[in-house]
């Protein structure tokens, strides 16, 4: 039997109605920066399937404001470039509650969002836009409550791009995440997009968290498009699993119901109605295909089916699977069964396809590998045929340690086709790549600016050669030769 | 009930433009009111850049003491565990009746927004040289900022900065774009300098949550010098503070420095000088090289300041030397309208011109000037050639107002060498379009790009400094392109529809 809800014992969830509930509104305890007013807030641009001619937007404010629009104009040098608006749309807008969700027994009240009123989530895509050209774009919630002018440039139709991967903020994000996402700005100022792989917060449901990763992100990050992948920190379970009550049950769980209104990202029709805009697929730009899957989510076989379908049918010159779950990076032994399963089945898909590079979180480490025949074989340093990259990495306060033993086993495993190039721990990391032709340039920063790890992969007639930076070669950062880390629970 | 209310009501008709800083009379945005959290984060620099620096910030007037922390910026995950922890100051701002030098000044703006404001600064002192910090403010207990990260200056080495003309009109809505994009074309500078007039009125608090709001997280993380300007100025009348509320009011009328630029600032103090003018004349030695001289321009004491400007310059064995001030009028009699822009040029035109000063920053005619001064006339020179001036200044604008005066200069005679009658020959000239300028300075060599908002260069140029201290400009190739000027740009409208 299912222990339906076992984590309203953690006083996350309780099952019933929300009238005549006890206790006093959390309203009042909302800080400013989370409480929702007439003014459009949690501002965020996201990526759409023809990044080149359109983008999306999505705001909020209170449920007072039952139209709000969105404004684009080119963003010229004039004083008054906002004079020759070029579109003035009503946004869709979705009433969202807060205090409850809708659970598989009926609503689901949120104890943390006790009290908090109604929220109007509003979104726009900007759509028949010129490639490689900057816009300036606003939004507006009640009557004359406007966002300021926010520019933003589109997808060039070829040539270089960079772009950023964050792994999961998760934890402390605004005050400690703030840093790393401002870093990332100082270092990658003209970044095209930004994946974010999962994990954004801890408990999706509440609502506070969501307004500290607006809060830490939407300042930089509105200047550029974002690519959200679902973590299952973004879902929420409300089973555990018959054999281990440790583990939620992969049945019964939904992406938090604020992800949809809250974030405007493509819908894929060839996937479950439950897997929309949680997996999906971007054609950035003629060299460039990017694959989003949902690995906490439903049919995970039928996704992988879908994904070799889309890999095969692509001709991109370089493909860049993202989804939350790390494939490998086994941190402490405590991995889902499921994970396991889904391992070979990925392993498989990716024989097949040799995609270029798998992105994710989810270990709260640093790890970058490589996959390829007889990898293990090469040092750092040399010049290494590879099929695939894959690296997981997190920005959170949230720390594992990287086992590299474990990767002893792997390599073992896998009769040398995977290898562990880079780890480190301690260390919140983020990703720049600089995709240009044939050549990626990849490095991964620390939130003080400096490089940690990094290659050189050039792709040509279809075989890849990974050289490592120097860097590879100083001392990985651990525990033991780091400062002092404690977990993150007295963090706000 | 509060007297002001009473203010309020019975003038509101008359106080036209206080309704149009809040549409509806609605109540305060949610980005302007005070509250228990920490907001308007500003960090400023001081007399000692590479081991100090100062933070400012806003709480509602509940919040007494509270505290601050700093900590080395480590990559470890819990870097904030070394944390040291600092007692600021506090200082309360009547919002309502403001206290200025010379007597009360009632501040219809703010009216209905609660009294007071508490400002709480520290100055972080004894700091490692170009070292990277991480640091925090409190409000009250528990409601802490982000953590913030901010680089203390080198000792020597190269700079980069960003110098902003007038914010002043379409703050939040227009001239967010321009620091961000500022942000965009120079991630790693220094610091900001915003030549003044950051807003339209100095003592309303609705343009300061504009200018506070627009600049965000990046007034936080990048260190400013604010250099005052008139529209930072409000007008008392010693006689009758209430004659604020009166439009065209009656009796003897003084113009001085709003309350908020101490309570928000928090900037260096130099001794010799009146204590009217502190924290808004003060000099920053940013290293070895650079040497940056801060003058109040629109205040009428323009004898002290420039005998404080030539000892200061005398003294100082700074490779380059700036000075920004908020008029231009110093050297460019083409744009002097009165008495007093004539006394002002008068009295700082011989500082410049006798002391080795290279560039000269400002603001407040709402377009863009570069022009400079020579030992000796040249010809006219194409790009890429260089040729020996003396000290290069420019005027900009980086708000949404912008006004077409550089007409009263002959367009045709932009990049001439015929000198302006002030002695300035004019090189670059452009109305409608918002700019910053990023400078970088490197030994001997300054690099100075003006950016329109786009990111887009429109003007640049080189100076080399030789051993003897003769400077040889060379102009880039975006110095020679089409002038954009009125007639050949969008439209253009006045900002009273920009909120």
């Amino acid at each position: 039997m299912r222990t339906r809800l076992a984590i309203a014992a953690a006083g996350l969830l309780v099952a019933g109605p929300a009238a005549g509930h006890p206790g006093h509104s959390n309203a009042e305890k909302q800080p400013p920066w989370q409480a929702s007013s007439e003014w459009p807030d949690r501002l965020i641009t996201t990526i759409t399937e023809d990044p080149a001619t359109s983008f999306s937007v999505s705001w909020r404010t209170d449920s007072s404001v039952g139209e709000a629009i969105a404004q684009i104009a080119l963003a010229t040098a004039d004083a008054r470039f906002d004079l020759n608006v070029l579109e003035t749309k009503k946004a869709k807008t979705e009433h969202v509650r807060l205090d409850m969700i809708p659970g598989p027994d009926g609503p689901v009240h949120i104890l943390e969002n006790h009290g908090l009123p109604p929220a109007h989530y509003h979104s726009h895509t900007f759509e028949g836009l010129e490639p490689d050209t900057l816009y300036a774009w606003r939004v507006r919630g009640a009557r004359g409550r406007w966002s300021p002018w926010r520019q933003l440039r589109t997808a060039p139709r070829e040539g270089p791009v960079q772009f950023l991967f964050f792994g999961d903020a998760q934890t402390a994000i605004r005050s400690h995440i703030t840093r790393t996402f401002d870093a990332a700005s100082l270092e990658a100022p003209r970044a095209r997009f930004a994946i974010h792989g999962g994990d954004l917060v801890n408990t999706a449901m509440y609502d506070k968290e969501w307004a500290e990763w607006f809060g830490a992100l939407g300042r930089t990050h509105q200047m550029i498009p974002s690519v959200l992948v679902a973590g299952n920190h973004d879902y929420v379970n409300f089973d555990r699993d018959e054999e281990d009550p440790k583990l939620f049950a992969v049945e019964n769980k939904t992406v938090a119901p604020v992800w949809r209104p809250q974030f405007a990202l493509p819908v894929e029709p060839d996937v479950p109605k439950a897997l929309r805009e949680t997996v999906y697929d971007v054609r950035y730009h003629e060299g460039l295909h990017l694959f989003v899957l949902d690995s906490s989510g439903v049919d995970f076989d039928g996704q992988l089916r879908w994904l070799e379908g889309r890999i095969v049918a692509s001709d991109a010159r370089w493909k860049l699977l993202t989804m939350h779950h790390a494939l490998h990076a086994n941190v402490a032994g405590n991995e889902h069964p499921a994970h396991l399963e889904r391992r070979e089945a990925l392993l498989a898909t990716m024989e097949r396809t040799k995609i270029d590079l798998v992105v994710t979180g989810h270990r709260h480490s640093y790890q970058r590998g490589v996959y390829g025949s007889e990898v293990a074989r090469f040092a750092a340093g040399d010049q290494q045929a590879v099929d695939t990259v894959f690296i997981i990495t997190a920005s959170s306060t949230k720390r594992g340690q990287t086992k590299p033993e474990v990767w002893d086993a792997y390599t073992e495993d896998l009769k040398g086709a995977v290898k562990l190039s880079r780890h480190g721990d301690n260390t919140p990391i983020y990703a720049v790549f600089d995709l240009d032709g044939d050549t990626l340039t990849y490095r991964a920063m620390d939130p003080t600016g400096a490089l940690y790890d990094g290659f050189t992969l050039r792709k040509r007639d279809g075989v890849k050669i990974l050289i490592d930076d120097p860097v590879v070669e100083t001392e990985p950062r651990t525990r033991a030769n780091t400062g002092l880390y404690i977990g993150w629970d007295d963090l706000r | 009930m509060k007297t002001a209310g009473v203010f309020f009501a019975l003038f509101a008709t008359a106080l036209a433009d206080t309704a149009a800083a809040h549409p509806d009379h609605a109540p305060a945005p949610p980005w302007q009111q005070a509250t228990g959290w920490p907001d308007r984060i500003i960090t400023t620099l001081t007399n000692d850049p590479a081991t100090s620096f100062s933070v400012t910030w806003r709480t509602d007037e509940t919040v007494g003491r509270t505290i601050a922390q700093i900590a080395p910026a480590t990559p470890d995950a819990r870097f904030d565990i070394l944390a040291e922890t600092v007692k600021p100051k506090t200082e309360r701002l009547d919002m309502e009746v403001m206290e200025t030098e010379a007597g009360v000044r009632m501040s219809p703006f703010n009216f209905g927004l609660g009294r007071y404001a508490h400002f709480h600064s520290h100055t972080f002192e004894g700091l490692e040289p170009d070292t990277l910090y991480a640091w925090r403010v409190q409000g009250e207990r528990g409601k802490w900022s982000e953590w913030f990260q901010t680089r203390t200056a080198p000792r020597e080495g190269p700079v980069e900065f960003v110098y902003f003309g007038d914010a002043q009109q379409g703050v939040r809505s227009h001239w967010s774009r321009v620091i961000r994009a500022a942000s965009e074309a120079a991630p790693h500078a220094n610091f900001y300098l915003h030549a003044g007039d950051l807003v339209m009125k100095g003592d309303s608090d609705y343009n300061w949550a504009e200018w506070f709001a627009a600049g965000s997280f990046l007034h936080a993380r990048t260190p400013s010098i604010p250099v005052p300007g008139n529209h930072e100025n409000v007008s008392v009348h010693p006689d009758d503070p209430d004659a604020a509320l009166v439009p065209g009011g009656e009796g003897k009328r003084m113009r001085v420095r709003t309350p908020f630029w101490r309570a928000q600032f928090t900037l260096p103090v130099v001794k010799e000088l009146p204590e009217t003018l502190h924290e808004n004349v003060y000099d920053i030695r940013y290293t070895k090289d650079l040497h940056v001289f801060v003058v109040d321009s629109a205040r009428s004491t323009f004898r002290e300041q420039a005998d404080w400007l030539e000892t200061a310059l005398k003294a100082s064995d700074a490779r380059w030397k700036i000075v920004s001030m908020h008029h231009p009028y110093f050297a460019l009699q083409t744009f002097d309208r009165d008495d007093k822009d004539a006394r002002r040029r008068r009295a700082f035109t011989p500082v410049i011109d006798g002391n080795d000063v290279d560039l000269v920053l400002t603001g407040h005619i709402h377009t863009y000037v570069r022009g400079e001064t020579a030992e000796q006339r040249t010809s006219r020179i194409a790009s890429g050639e260089g040729r020996s001036v003396k000290t290069v200044f420019a005027i900009s604008a980086s708000g949404a107002k912008s006004s077409d005066i550089y007409g009263a200069l002959p367009v045709e005679r932009v990049g001439d060498d015929e000198p302006d009658v002030g002695g300035v020959a004019v090189k670059r000239v452009a109305g409608n379009t918002p700019m910053f300028q990023v400078l970088r300075i490197d030994g001997d060599t300054l690099e100075y790009a003006a950016h329109m908002a786009t990111g887009e260069v429109y003007d640049r140029f080189t100076l080399v400094k030789n051993e003897a201290g003769l400077k040889t400009l060379t102009a880039g190739e975006e110095a020679f392109g089409d002038l954009r000027l009125f007639d050949n740009t969008g439209p253009y409208r006045e900002w009273l529809d920009l909120r």
